[in-house]
């Protein structure tokens, strides 16, 4: 039986503001979705409706069949009864619990205590805390807090996990580790993760599939590979990776209109679009003409170049172009010099910058 | 390194005049008590104060110190608990200017209050006039069970801060989590709300049995009515009136400020060992279910009904007894007159002298104890070292120690034969004692301002090459000047309506307003009191709002 999770038409508002417009969502059983935005853009308000922690003004919520929450029919489950597991921003350990009963409450409210001890030092095992069970959480380092706060969630196999910026309340090189380490487990567990994060590489590095949500909407969903190869969306483009721009209106740019770009779709690209916009990573620029396909050149002088250790990161402005193109480079090359760099035209990706309404 | 070098001795000297200052304020004064109590007759009698208190049948009296303390702390939590549900759990916690509403009757002196309740349930008093059916329930109040109610609703604003504190905190994700495993709502109480709650309930609940049994204001006014005799009743009956009796008044004193600093180490302890850190992240958020229906509407009620009582009676009875023309006319507005007050406010009257020496004595005892306490705050700094952390402990004491008892020590001390200083019987003891009573408020402002600044503030004036004096006045002293302001004007706002030190210390021929309050209360004009009452919370209250609104237009401390 399937156990995926649909939303549809879901939606919120908090007073005056909108947190989230009408959204439709489907997290596929045994994947990891991530919802990527920046701070009050509605992803941590999603994830509270779909616990249970917020009532939403609209909209259904279903897993499986079994359906969670409906505006127009005004049923509500309430989160205890969803049977999820969450992983909190500030890890919420029970103070007043030992590491053992943090990780057995869930289990004791669902009245699984046939095996308690088992399951919980299985859990407990799992991030390698075996030994820490008869602790308080005061007495564990952050990571491990976290870890705890991570097996308590996972402890009670729930249909879904979610995690609320889990790991922002960590340092950068703990971060990085217990990253990988949430990654591994939430495979090995084969559990189906949605995960909430205002970190670009959390996203791009953990997720089967993210969201990109922007103000309270969606603007783009798909692999961390579509995402940031193609985005539908210049603030997708900006938020995830570094994006170089290029202007339609300039001269030097006239080459666009000659590509037969067979990615953008004949329907969605009326003959005269509201603005032209294209873009273009910065490892895709080279500094000689090698490689497949036609490329562009373009005149640019070197306005700064940065040491970054496994290669120099430089700033360029293209002759005609109004914003800096970032380039990266094998050798220091003196701020002031002019070269020419060259763009296959494949790497060229172009959005419709269609006006909001 | 030459700079911190040269400075070590001034800070260790400061450290020292600092620790000498507090023992001559406050050490000395105490250690009197306890010697008083064991010398009789010129011997050593370590026994001497346990058989004057088997002796005189004071044993009674402790019996119903320690009741009276008890049965507070349960009033409080009646009302204390439900509020802080209801101010974290439902809109009504939402309502602007509620939070500073409910502290009004903390801030209310506990003698004017009791005063209020007095003229509001005595026979032929208000409520008789106002509802005749309830007239007759009016007697029954006068009991104990009257004065557990007066004092609660006195004290709980302050058991209900702690109680909301820890709600909040656990009201965000701690309880979000629970319920997301799958607790039901009376699982989750039981299990996280309950557990948490405890250390927090249990610490407000030693503060509030201290505070009861080291309050003097009811006990004199209400208790004294209704015959409930307690420990600072009885310690004041035989220092002021005849036979004074200081064998027995020091003897209780000891016995008073022992359980004090008994119940304020077990408190430390306590919070040192068996407190939670429950200090939520950014994550910390209010819970944004909140109750509607029915349960608002009781919260409603209840919290109106709180503010009738804790504010609306005892301020109605006061205000309409300053008004009344003639006593026997009862409420109507033919009968009401502003004649008290301007008997009192015209120039020479002993209302308004008393007023007056109120007036400067508390500017005087408030600018003194801000200049104290800010450099005992300085000389804390971060309490790393012994020296460092005594003055901490000393300038804090006067938080711990009954009143009375510290009063009375300044009393021995300072009409001892052999006190070469002739500060007794001089508006200067008087201002020592409201200085030595209020100095914490300062220490503690100051403290909790300067602990704000971070040391790196510091060492970047020393990188930019100022010197000692010029990081003093151009960092330290502009950031903690908040601090020193609240500290003043709450020493200001307290020691302007301070009783029990003014009773029993002031020289003969001089008045405060609230000795002025009292004798007037319990034998003169009512209406005369009751207006200085009015004046003195009046305009202290005006004082408090003006240092608050100046405190607030400080560009930094905005958010």
């Amino acid at each position: 039986m399937h156990m995926d999770l649909y939303i549809e038409g879901l939606s919120k508002t908090f007073g005056p503001t909108t947190a989230l417009h009408p959204t439709d969502l489907i997290v596929k059983e045994g994947t990891f979705t991530t919802l990527l935005g920046p701070s009050g853009c509605g992803k941590t308000t999603l994830l509270r409706m779909i616990a249970g922690l917020e009532a939403p003004d609209t909209g259904t919520i279903s897993i499986g069949g079994d359906t969670l929450f409906d505006a127009s029919r005004k049923r509500s489950t309430p989160a205890h009864k969803r049977g999820f597991g969450m992983v909190f921003q500030d890890f919420a350990l029970w103070p007043h619990m030992t590491v053992f009963e943090n990780v057995a409450f869930g289990l004791r409210t669902s009245r699984r205590t046939q095996d308690l001890k088992q399951t919980v030092t299985r859990a407990l095992e799992k991030v390698q805390l075996g030994a820490m069970m008869d602790r308080y959480p005061h007495q564990l380092s952050g990571g491990q807090q976290q870890r705890v706060a991570f097996a308590r969630a996972v402890a009670v196999q729930p249909r879904l996990v979610l995690f609320d910026e889990p790991l922002s309340a960590l340092d950068a090189s703990l971060r990085e580790e217990m990253r990988v380490e949430m990654l591994s487990l939430v495979r090995d567990l084969g559990l189906t993760a949605l995960y909430v994060t205002h970190d670009q590489i959390e996203a791009m590095s953990m997720s089967d599939e993210i969201v990109v949500m922007h103000s309270g909407r969606v603007l783009q969903r798909g692999t961390p590979e579509e995402i940031y190869a193609k985005p539908t969306d210049p603030f997708v483009a900006r938020f995830i990776g570094r994006s170089n721009w290029i202007t339609a209106a300039s001269p030097s740019a006239e080459p666009l209109q000659a590509t037969n770009d067979a990615d953008l779709d004949p329907k969605k690209n009326p003959p005269e679009p509201a603005v032209t916009l294209a873009m273009f990573r910065p490892e895709h620029l080279r500094w000689e003409p090698l490689g497949e396909g036609a490329c562009d050149a373009y005149e640019v002088e070197i306005v700064q170049a940065s040491y970054m250790g496994d290669r120099y990161e430089v700033h360029v402005q293209a002759d005609g172009q109004e914003e800096r193109w970032t380039a990266y480079y094998d050798c220091r090359i003196p701020a002031g010099s002019r070269m020419t760099v060259y763009l296959p035209r494949k790497k060229l990706h172009r959005l419709n910058a269609v006006p909001k309404s | 390194m030459n700079k911190s070098l040269t400075l070590k001795p001034i800070r260790g000297l400061s450290v020292l005049l600092a620790l000498l200052v507090l023992t001559v304020m406050i050490v000395i004064p105490l250690i009197q008590i306890f010697i008083q109590s064991v010398y009789r007759d010129g011997e050593l009698q370590l026994a001497a104060p346990f058989r004057t208190i088997a002796d005189a049948d004071l044993a009674q009296v402790m019996l119903n110190t320690v009741w009276l303390g008890i049965c507070v702390i349960f009033g409080t939590t009646l009302l204390a608990l439900p509020l802080a549900w209801i101010m974290v759990h439902t809109s009504i916690g939402r309502i602007k200017g509620l939070e500073v509403v409910l502290l009004i009757p903390f801030m209310t002196p506990p003698y004017i209050g009791s005063m209020g309740w007095i003229l509001f349930m005595q026979k032929n008093g208000y409520l008789e006039q106002l509802v005749p059916a309830l007239g007759r329930l009016a007697p029954s109040f006068f009991s104990f069970g009257g004065m557990i109610a007066i004092m609660s609703l006195h004290l709980f604003p302050f058991l209900y801060l702690l109680l909301r504190g820890a709600l909040e905190r656990i009201g965000g994700s701690l309880e979000e989590a629970a319920s997301v495993l799958g607790a039901p709502a009376w699982y989750r109480f039981r299990r996280i709300v309950v557990p948490l709650l405890l250390s927090s309930f249990g610490m407000g609940a030693m503060l509030i049995f201290v505070k009861t049994i080291a309050e003097f204001g009811t006990p004199a006014t209400f208790g004294k009515r209704i015959g409930y005799d307690v420990m600072t009743s009885e310690i004041h009956r035989y220092v002021s009136s005849w036979p004074i009796d200081f064998g027995k008044a020091t003897s209780l004193s000891s016995l008073l400020l022992t359980v004090c600093l008994l119940m304020w180490y077990v408190q430390s302890v306590v919070n040192r060992r068996y407190t939670y850190s429950l200090v939520g992240g950014k994550g910390s958020r209010r819970s944004a279910e909140t109750s509607r229906g029915p349960v608002l509407w009781l919260g409603g009620l209840f919290v109106l009904l709180l503010l009738v009582f804790s504010i609306g009676i005892p301020y109605f009875s006061i205000v309409a007894a300053s008004t009344m023309k003639l006593r026997g006319e009862g409420l109507s507005w033919s009968n009401t007159t502003l004649d008290a007050y301007r008997e009192l406010l015209s120039f020479g009257t002993p209302g308004m002298k008393a007023l007056m020496n109120s007036i400067w004595l508390a500017l005087a005892a408030s600018s003194i104890a801000a200049v104290l306490g800010t450099w005992f705050a300085l000389v804390i700094r971060r309490s790393k070292t012994i020296g460092q952390r005594s003055v901490d402990l000393l300038s804090l004491l006067p938080n711990t120690v009954p009143g009375i008892v510290i009063v009375v020590g300044l009393i021995l001390l300072w009409n001892s034969p052999w006190m070469p200083i002739p500060l007794y019987n001089t508006a200067g003891i008087v201002i020592l004692t409201y200085v030595v009573l209020f100095v914490p408020y300062t220490v503690q402002y100051v403290k909790s301002a300067a602990g704000q600044i971070d040391g790196s503030l510091m060492q970047a004036g020393q990188v930019f090459g100022g010197r000692p004096w010029y990081l003093l006045s151009r960092i330290t002293l502009p950031l903690i000047l908040p601090g020193i302001l609240a500290g003043w004007t709450m020493t200001f706002t307290i020691a302007s309506r301070e009783l029990v030190g003014s009773l029993l210390i002031l020289p003969p021929s001089m008045q405060t307003s609230a000795t002025f309050i009292f004798a007037q209360f319990e034998q003169g004009q009512v209406s005369l009191g009751m207006a200085m009452a009015v004046v003195s919370v009046g305009f202290t209250t005006v004082i408090l709002t003006i240092m608050e609104s100046l405190g607030s237009k400080r560009k930094w401390n905005k958010r």
